[in-house]
């Protein structure tokens, strides 16, 4: 990756220019070794990952971090000619983009009107949403479930829209409600003078600025919907349906697990995750640094 | 305050921006949430049989030992990942920011990583490392000429601290790009107005950049102790809450008392508990962070 | 800008149309076009190649099934065995379950009280061709005040010893121990020479109670006991052949039967550490059987159960095992008819002559060429295995969760024998 392209616009400012002294040459060193240690150590898991994917089930039993004997695609193989995998694959990519789609609309709207205004009843939807922050999930299953039962909710291809977006959105809500709170008044001051209504303030002033916040929350959301597993499992019936999390227990038989098999489809679904992050994360740093004035 | 300058939106816009978010989470939320209220005044197994118990559900909840053990366990694993994730995630970004360290862009990526990893194999990672024989931790450790290394997951006064670690670990990232979008916003004219002061990078850090996050901060911390407070998932992968009750958390003994046990108003009254802890502790995470004063 | 302004807004409008719209587009669920129909949940997993016998013999014989009845439309649902028992209470709890499921006789007085399990007696009494088909005591299990609720489709043994041939044979012992003395003696042994003597992945919490300490008590006691304690006849978890079980067992403890790390690995690490030859032996069902042969040369590994205690002897053979899970018809069905002979056509003789021949030890008897088997099922056939109830598989779930729980408690050292007893009888009321 191209570091000098990706440096953040704060950093040209505070970079320091004197010369350091020794000492704190050496904390810096430590400090570097550390950081980099720790980015080694997150790495790892992708590396044991690879790793295992090329191994046969025996050969993983026999060692479970011993290096594969060959490196072999049939796992890869095996999952990627599954007929079933690609429409799990796609109906997750359906299901997280309308997620997506709808936590940014919702989200930016709402985080908005909470931030810049008062008026009655926002206390009560901030105590609303805190408390869409602490349910525990798995007290959730049974409710919804006869819930969606009523209205025929049940097994469809939208129903897991609805918890991801609502367990989605306190989140996001905070995070674009607290970022809002950061940016100067002024600059939607002068555009209600010009006669802008809220709208366009929002859209146009505001959004463009939220940039990296919104960033953050569509990897959030997206990462969390693209690997949620309670709903999937009990909302869903219909194989027809059912998400990547969901799909891949079928590496888990009763008393045995294909951890080769399995670690190999793990790869291939955390590629959307990890493409995301990298585009927007580049994204915003592009964005960020196209108005610096030097690097 | 400065902030009302802004003119409140009409009512149709106001409805427009908040009907929207309010309906969905009514609908997904709110109503599961009364449906839970009414099934913990009564005994429900999940048979025919809809008993009226009052207060029961919670007397016995209150004197329920294991109950309580488990709300230990998740508040001292919660004060742990909180000051991990929040602290070492702030740390991290803002020396990526300040460009304290090298290869920030590949620091960026790998670090996020962690956070996109199944539970599956964040459990079968971390066994590769507390691994009693041939854990990479234990070699380590003998390397170094260590004897009487404790059982990392076994010994019940060390498994708090050994299943904290691999949540804390696996997080940082989160915490890192919340943080890394708040302060690459920060208008860059203030930092150089503050470098032309004379002022060194320790203390543009702790005098400039901090509190301009620090909404932003509070919203971390806000979904940090939420989230760790209904942990589930890793703690499941790493010890399912044992050895004995040593791990248990209130998700963890909320799903066994629930599907296990098939206790369902006991469930639910256990998970109305949970919710009003967690609330209360987040709330009081806010409080004590300065409320939702922004000056 | 303006019309930035407007797409905003007109995406706005398109999702919120959008979204009832489309829940009802999904809404054609029931495509009843006269044709028949069957729908059913179960844990075999389609992916095949990777399954056990039982995940083998499902897709073999519901792949015949279709063949045979083009008529008929199945609808079938895998849920992964973990996580299946959330979705089936889930299920149960609102009354909405498929014509066939799987079910553990635990569930049974629940199903009944919800009107969602239906008797099969007469259907298997009336039809003798298929009755006979499968072995002495398969349909015990799933027989309760008088009626049979399910079809068996395994009969397995929950407790097989698995150990290492030359293991036992450096530290002495050419044959397995048959009195407990012996096996304790043996133990200690192998720890001398620095190996595990039995390795044990209790982190799931099931594996002790359910592989070994189960079959532990029934060292002391028969079937007879359980049935008196499950009927609420006299016999409770404090009586002296529980309490003495679970003393043995934490003798066991003492002696450094186990590994340290007992509570933190999980049955498929243990059978690791057996393979590597690290530990001496393990204990898991006979469905452990199906992996060993793949992982192991099998010429090297013993089959075993517990040797009998002193003054006990007449208890030498019982294990706990049994069918475990039954395959139950939902009276709801719409054709209640159509998912009777479904079930039976599907675990009927295909499937355990499919499940045999993959390792497995299914209800009926394969028919089958016996050479084909691996000689370590050949050894397994030739153990006279008694079986009896398997606790976890009969009590409800209030108990068997503290008969877990404790266990691990009790193995740490942080409770007694006794105070293990008196906390599952706590839970009895």
């Amino acid at each position: 990756m191209n570091s000098s392209r990706t440096l953040p616009a704060a950093a040209a400012a505070v970079e320091p220019q004197k010369p350091l002294r020794s000492s704190s040459r050496v904390t810096r060193w430590i400090i570097n070794t550390l950081v980099f240690l720790f980015s080694l150590s997150c790495i790892f898991p992708l590396i044991w990952m690879l790793s295992t994917s090329f191994k046969s089930s025996v050969e993983f039993q026999k060692s479970i971090i011993r290096l594969p004997e060959s490196i072999n695609f049939d796992n890869y193989i095996k999952i990627m000619t599954h007929a079933k995998f690609f429409r799990y694959f796609s109906n997750s990519f359906i299901i997280s983009v309308i997620t997506l789609a709808t936590v940014l609309v919702l989200a930016t709207v709402t985080g908005y009107f909470l931030s810049r205004f008062s008026f009655k009843g926002r206390n009560f939807i901030y105590v609303l949403l805190m408390l869409g922050l602490v349910v525990p999930t798995h007290a959730w299953l049974l409710p919804l479930f006869l819930q969606f039962r009523e209205i025929g909710l049940l097994d469809r291809r939208i129903t897991l829209v609805f918890p991801y977006v609502t367990f989605a959105l306190p989140t996001a809500i905070f995070l674009i409600e607290s970022f809002v709170r950061g940016i100067p008044e002024e600059m939607e001051e002068s555009a209600t003078m010009e006669g802008c209504g809220v709208w366009q303030s929002l859209f146009r002033i505001i959004m463009p600025l939220c940039k990296p916040i919104l960033s953050t929350v569509l990897v959030l959301t997206f990462n969390a919907s693209w690997n949620e597993f309670p709903f999937g499992l009990v909302l869903i019936n219909r194989d027809a349906l059912k998400t990547v999390p969901v799909a891949l227990t079928m590496f888990t038989g009763a008393y045995t697990t294909d951890y080769p098999s399995l670690v190999s489809a793990l790869i291939i679904s955390i590629i959307p995750v990890i493409l995301f992050y990298g585009l927007f994360s580049r994204k915003i740093m592009e964005g960020m640094t196209a108005g610096a004035v030097k690097g | 305050m400065s902030r009302r300058a802004l003119k409140t939106p009409s009512r149709f816009n106001m409805f427009l921006g908040l009907f929207p978010t309010l309906l969905i989470f009514s609908f997904v939320f709110v109503f599961p949430l009364f449906f839970s209220i009414r099934l913990s005044f009564f005994d429900w197994k999940g048979g025919s049989s809809l008993n009226f118990v009052g207060l029961k559900n919670f007397l016995t909840l209150f004197s329920d030992k294991n109950f309580w053990n488990s709300f230990k366990n998740t508040f001292s694993i919660t004060v742990l990942v909180v000051i991990g994730q929040v602290g070492l995630g702030l740390i991290i970004s803002v020396l990526l920011v300040t460009k304290y360290i090298r290869w920030r862009g590949v620091h960026r990526t790998l670090i996020f990583l962690p956070v996109v990893l199944s539970p599956v194999v964040v459990g079968l990672v971390w066994g590769i490392i507390y691994n009693k024989r041939n854990g990479l931790l234990d070699l380590f450790l003998s390397s170094l000429g260590m004897s009487n290394i404790p059982l990392w997951l076994d010994d019940p006064n060390l498994v708090l601290y050994t299943v904290s670690v691999p949540v804390i670990w696996q997080f940082i990232g989160l915490y890192m790009i919340m943080f890394l979008g708040a302060l690459e916003s920060i208008p860059k004219s203030i930092l150089e107005s503050a470098e032309l002061d004379g002022t060194n990078g320790y203390q543009r850090t702790v005098k400039i950049m901090l509190p301009m996050i620090y909404p932003t901060f509070k919203a971390a911390m806000m979904i940090c102790v939420s989230g760790t407070l209904k942990i589930f998932d890793q703690i499941y992968v790493l010890t399912e809450g044992g050895p004995g009750q040593r791990s248990m958390t209130m998700s963890l003994f909320n799903y066994r008392v629930s599907f296990n046990m098939m206790r369902f108003s006991y469930g639910a009254s256990m998970s109305i508990i949970m919710i009003i802890i967690t609330l209360a502790i987040t709330g009081i995470t806010i409080k004590m962070l300065g409320g939702r004063r922004y000056e | 800008m303006k019309v930035k302004i407007r797409i905003c807004l007109g995406m706005l409008a398109v999702l919120l149309l959008a979204v009832p719209s489309l829940v009802m587009a999904g809404g054609s669920q029931d495509e009843s076009s006269g044709s028949k129909e069957v729908t059913m949940i179960h844990f075999m997993t389609p992916a095949v190649e990777q399954g056990d016998a039982n995940d083998k013999a499902f897709a073999a014989s519901m792949a015949s099934y279709k063949l045979n009845h083009p008529d008929v439309t199945v609808s079938d649902e895998f849920i992964q065995h973990d996580n299946y028992q959330v979705k089936l209470k889930t299920m149960i709890a609102s009354r909405q379950l498929p014509d066939v499921y799987l079910s553990k006789p635990d569930l049974f007085p629940l199903l009944r009280e919800n009107g969602l399990i239906m008797p099969l007696t007469d259907a298997i009494n009336s039809d003798s061709s298929f009755k006979d088909m499968f072995k002495s005591g398969a349909f015990s299990d799933f027989n309760v005040d008088g009626d049979i609720w399910g079809l068996p489709f395994q009969l397995q043994s929950n407790h097989v010893i698995y150990y290492n041939k030359d293991m036992l044979a450096e530290a002495g012992y050419a044959d397995f121990p048959d009195t407990m003395d012996d096996f304790k003696d043996l133990c200690v042994e192998l720890r001398a020479e620095g190996h595990i003597p039995l390795v044990m992945g209790n982190k799931g919490r099931w594996l002790n109670p359910s592989c070994i300490f189960n079959t532990m008590v029934y060292r002391y006691t028969d079937a007879s006991w359980f049935d008196s304690l499950y009927n609420n006849k006299g016999a409770s978890f404090t009586d002296k052949v529980f309490v003495d079980a679970a003393e043995l067992m934490a003798e066991l403890v003492v002696l450094g039967a186990f590994n340290e790390d007992m509570n933190s690995i999980d049955n498929n690490q243990q059978r690791q550490v057996f393979y590597n030859g690290e530990a001496a032996m393990f204990i898991e069902g006979s469905w452990a059987m199906g992996p060993v042969i793949e992982n192991m040369d099998t010429s090297k590994v013993g089959l075993a159960m517990l040797p009998p205690v002193k003054g006990h002897e007449e208890y030498a053979n019982i294990v706990a095992g049994g069918a475990g899970w039954a395959v139950c018809v939902n009276p709801n069905a719409k054709d209640k008819d159509l998912a009777l002979s479904f079930a039976k056509e599907l675990y009927g003789q295909e499937y355990g002559n499919v499940a045999a021949a993959n390792g497995g030890f299914p209800a009926v008897v394969p028919e089958i060429d016996a050479s084909s088997l691996d000689p370590l099922q050949v050894a397994y056939n030739e153990i006279d295995f008694q079986f009896a109830p398997i606790f976890d598989v009969q009590l409800p779930g209030t108990i068997v969760d503290v008969f877990y729980n404790d266990m691990q408690q009790m193995l740490m050292g942080l409770i007694t024998p006794a105070e293990y007893a008196q906390n599952i009888e706590d839970v009895r009321e």
